[in-house]
């Protein structure tokens, strides 16, 4: 039987790479944006285990540390979309291509 | 031992609901799973002793980025974005990369043996985690601490700047422009 | 004491230098104020330069050299109208001052004991690596004592000369400056104590004939002479840096010293090695000494200005492989085959290029083949390890050969330019001085008793015979060549001023004695031509032979052999034997030239294949030109297209492959975000794997 430490180690790999897969295939940039929070949610979780099993307190700092950033990162991810709603006219990544070449 | 259960069942619900975030078309479903997910990791902390760190995760995860994220999937009128195929090439070479990115996932942590011992900063055993969190974020963590801070004010300043209308005050007419459907 | 030998070769390289500058500015600075100043900083240049030379050696000699270069300098500021004057001074000067700097060291040389003759003074270290250690170092004991006289001491006079042959050429001042940038190589050639060093003399001294032979280079002609000069010496260099390896793989050091004194030790007698090293060194010795088969430059080089010819193919320049071999006598007597060669190429080469002489027409060609055969017989002489005898005949060739292309210079100046001895005739009531040291070089160059060839000439001839390493044939073909030395000579000479005048009316009506600057210098080389010979007297004859015994100290090192003894009756008679056949030579020269000179016309109609045979030097060069030239010329263009085709098709496929690849790569960058992260998980996949 699984212990409990690794069944959360195993739920949040399983979080990290499902975020990862929603990362890879949708088109809906607001989505993709929303994996990438699954993403980070699921590293969350694996350092809230270790601190719990491990005794130790930096999982737990770390994981402030993330969601602090992971606020600054929303916010600025967000108006960037806005700003590319408000030249392109839709949010399908498709559109953003002017990098080619 | 009803911990271990309930650990179970949050874990599973999380999964659920994170596939059910991505699977959705429409984006306020997909809004409303992440939310689902978050709630349920909140828990799974509280279970791992972990008090404070499950508020925040509400209050600030779930109470204030997933409502800034609804906020502007209705700002800018999202819905589904029509497409003629759903099993096109591109999607699903993409579904097979992140299938085998978590499998790989799976067998290095599975493979990985860890032995429990004692990490850096041990919590003592009577305290809560909210005092053990400040204990350490005062005196070891300060720098990272005031930085954070620093990152943050970055945050908001970027994100009012980039929020602001034109200068001329006009809104641009919006074209909606055809866009090119790539397969790959 | 001997510290001031260093400035012996420094002289003419400063004169060469000052010159050179002159002559490249000269144009710019005519008629500007400019002009003083900057004539003034050479001047001030040179003598801080020789301040330097006197912090750095502290020889109160060095102000004799400031007095001149004091006067240069004078002249520079205030006569800068008179500045052919001035180039001939500081040209004419430096080697002057070199060679009162020689007999200096000569005089300081004698007073030693003869076993202490040998001072070796250090300028500067050269390089240091690994084993090798190698210094800028000059030598003086007899051999370069002798040398260095006759290379300044000709060479003074030669540049005297050439102040008035040269007298309204417009690149006057470059014309110095080449002969003093001669005159310093040959010096360190001479003058050096390591084998490096001398090379370096020796490229050097090739250089300045490849400079001054197509000195008019405006001329085809000319150019294609002087490449062709250094061409064929090239050659030869080869075998010479091949011999300088393997001395330092033997000895591991290039020292003269050094090597010598162990070469009988370290090498066994007429061991593989040192037949090796000699061989290549002769190699060497023939491409600079034009003998046989890289003799075909010289004739070739006469294009050149008379001087030129007089001092680098008469005097010095050619002269430098005779005296290799003589300065190398302790290796060459170890090899007995190399020596055998270098008697039998010299006594072969003496014999061929006299019959050459035959049939020439042009004035300077015919001294030119005299030239190679009388080099021939000096490595006769040195072939027979008789090598005071080879140096002694240097000596007296540099003056009597010197003077006969001095005068063929002064012939043409009075002939205003003409040098085919076919359109010249009668000219002894014309132009009598010339005519009377043209005489006694000729009769010097026969042989005559008396004169200095005779005596250098016959002592060769009697070493040919006696000596160990020589042979009754090599003295056989030394005779005859004696012979028809004796003869194609005095045709020179009766073409020119016997007989009846076939010069056009225009020219004949300009026929001029040559001014005192190029008669003057005549007249000291008729002196030494006659006398010269006197130091070197055969012992036979009663008198000591000081030539001989000056050079004794140089073959200390050498391998001694038995020398079989002869008798003074059969040197008499072998001498006898030896004027006999020269006034035989005069005599047929006398009957086809002054008594009857249709007998060469109907001899040349009668045997008219053996005539364009050796009209034509027996086709050597264009045998030369099939077999090397042109093969060489197709590998060049085959080089050429390859290097085009191949070399540049790389480097340019090398930025076209780049292009199309950066093209290629550029398809990656498609604009779409998802791509990119497949990318990122991609690479992470990988990683973990």
């Amino acid at each position: 039987m699984i212990s409990q430490m690794n069944f959360f180690l195993i739920t949040g790999l399983l979080i990290f790479g499902i975020g990862a897969t929603g990362l890879l295939i949708r088109r809906n940039l607001i989505i993709c944006f929303m994996s990438i929070e699954l993403m980070l949610n699921g590293v969350n979780l694996v350092f809230v285990t270790f601190s719990h099993y491990l005794n130790s307190a930096v999982g737990m700092l770390y994981v402030l540390f993330i969601m602090a950033l992971a606020a600054a990162e929303v916010a600025i991810g967000l108006a960037i979309i806005l700003l590319i709603y408000r030249l392109k006219g839709t949010v399908d990544m498709d559109s953003l291509n002017t990098m080619k070449g | 031992m009803i911990q271990e259960y309930l650990g179970y069942g949050f874990s599973a619900l999380a999964v659920l609901l994170a596939v059910s975030t991505i699977i959705q078309k429409n984006p306020i479903y997909s809004a409303a799973s992440l939310i689902g997910v978050m709630l349920m990791l909140a828990c799974n902390y509280v279970l791992l002793n972990a008090e404070f760190i499950a508020a925040i995760q509400v209050i600030v995860y779930a109470g204030a980025i997933m409502v800034l994220f609804v906020f502007v999937i209705m700002l800018i009128n999202v819905e589904y974005i029509k497409r003629e195929k759903l099993y096109y090439r591109g999607r699903v070479f993409g579904v097979i990369i992140g299938m085998a990115l978590l499998l790989k996932l799976l067998i290095v942590g599975y493979s990985l043996l860890i032995k429990v011992q004692e990490g850096d900063l041990p919590i003592p055993k009577d305290m809560d985690s909210t005092k053990v969190i400040g204990k350490y974020l005062f005196s070891n963590y300060i720098l990272p601490f005031e930085v954070i801070s620093v990152v943050l004010l970055v945050g908001i300043i970027g994100a009012v700047v980039l929020g602001k209308k034109e200068r001329n005050g006009e809104e641009k007419e919006v074209v909606v422009k055809t866009v090119q459907h790539v397969d790959l | 004491m001997f510290d001031f030998i260093v400035l012996i070769p420094l002289f003419p390289l400063f004169g060469a230098f000052l010159n050179g500058i002159y002559g490249v500015f000269r144009n710019k600075w005519a008629n500007k104020p400019s002009h003083t100043i900057g004539v003034a900083a050479i001047g001030l240049a040179f003598g801080l330069v020789l301040l330097l030379v006197y912090k750095m050696l502290s020889v109160p000699i060095v102000l004799l050299a400031l007095v001149p270069a004091l006067g240069a300098f004078l002249n520079f500021i205030f006569g800068y109208k008179w500045s052919d004057k001035l180039v001939s001074i500081i040209g004419v000067g430096s080697v002057g001052i070199s060679f009162v700097l020689s007999a200096l060291a000569l005089w300081k040389l004698i007073h030693l004991d003869p076993e202490a003759r040998f001072i070796e003074v250090v300028f500067y270290k050269w390089m240091v690596s690994g084993n090798l250690s190698l210094d800028v170092a000059f030598l003086l004991d007899p051999l370069s004592a002798v040398m260095i006289l006759v290379v300044t001491g000709v060479g003074f006079l030669i540049h005297a000369y050439s102040m008035g042959y040269m007298h309204n050429d417009p690149s006057y001042p470059r014309f110095f400056s080449y002969l003093n940038l001669f005159v310093f190589f040959m010096l360190i050639l001479v003058m050096s104590n390591n084998f490096p060093l001398m090379f370096v003399g020796w490229e050097g001294v090739g250089l300045c004939s490849y400079l001054l032979i197509g000195f008019w280079f405006e001329d085809d002609y000319n150019a294609y002479a002087g490449n062709k000069a250094f061409i064929v010496n090239r050659i030869g260099d080869f075998g010479f840096i091949l011999a300088i390896f393997l001395i330092f793989v033997t000895f591991g050091t290039l020292n003269y010293k050094d090597v010598f004194e162990t070469a009988s030790r370290a090498l066994p007698y007429n061991g593989f090695t040192v037949t090796a090293i000699t061989l290549l060194l002769f190699l060497g010795a023939t491409g600079k000494s034009a003998q046989i088969p890289l003799y075909v430059w010289l004739p070739d080089a006469m294009a050149g200005p008379t001087p030129v010819s007089a001092l680098i193919h008469a005097a010095t320049m050619v002269t430098a492989g005779v005296y290799m071999v003589a300065r190398c006598n302790a290796l060459y007597t170890l090899a007995p085959v190399s020596l055998a060669v270098v008697a039998t190429i010299g006594a072969l080469t003496a014999i061929f290029a006299a019959s050459m002489g035959f049939a020439q027409k042009d004035i300077k060609r015919i001294l030119a083949y005299s030239t190679i055969s009388q080099l021939g017989y000096m490595f006769l002489g040195v072939g027979v390890a008789a090598f005071s005898a080879g140096i002694f005949h240097l000596v007296t060739h540099a003056f009597f050969k010197a003077l006969l292309f001095l005068s063929a210079g002064s012939v043409i100046h009075a002939m205003g330019g003409e040098q085919d001895v076919m359109k010249m005739g009668g000219l002894k009531g014309h132009i009598k001085k010339t005519f009377i040291v043209s005489l006694v070089g000729t009769l010097a160059i026969a042989g005559a008793p008396g004169f200095s060839g005779f005596f250098s000439k016959d002592e060769i001839l009697w070493q040919a015979y006696s000596s160990p390493y020589g042979s009754k044939f090599l003295w056989a073909i030394g005779v005859i060549t004696a012979g028809m030395t004796a003869f194609y000579m005095f045709r020179w000479l009766f073409l020119i001023f016997f007989g009846e005048e076939r010069m056009d009316h225009e020219t004949k009506h300009h026929i001029h004695e040559s001014p005192n600057s190029m008669l003057i210098p005549l007249y000291v080389l008729a002196f030494l031509s006659i006398f010269g010979g006197y130091m070197g007297v055969p012992e036979s004859l009663g008198v000591k032979n000081y030539f001989h015994h000056f050079l004794e100290p140089v073959t200390q090192y050498a391998y001694k052999v038995e020398w079989p003894h002869y008798s003074h009756a059969l040197e008499y008679t072998l001498m006898i034997v030896s004027v006999a056949v020269a006034f035989a030579g005069f005599a047929l020269a006398y009957i086809c030239y002054i008594k009857d000179p249709s007998i060469p016309v109907k001899f040349g109609e009668k045997y008219r294949t053996l005539y364009k045979w050796v009209y034509n030097k027996y086709f050597v060069d264009e045998f030369y030109g099939i077999l090397f030239v042109k093969g060489l010329l197709k590998t060049c263009f085959g080089m050429r297209a390859f290097d085009e085709k191949a070399i540049d098709g790389a480097v340019n496929g090398t930025g076209k492959s780049l292009y199309w690849s950066s093209i290629l790569t550029g398809k990656l960058q498609t604009g779409y975000i998802y791509h990119y992260v497949w990318g990122i998980v991609l690479g992470l996949l990988i990683l973990l794997f």
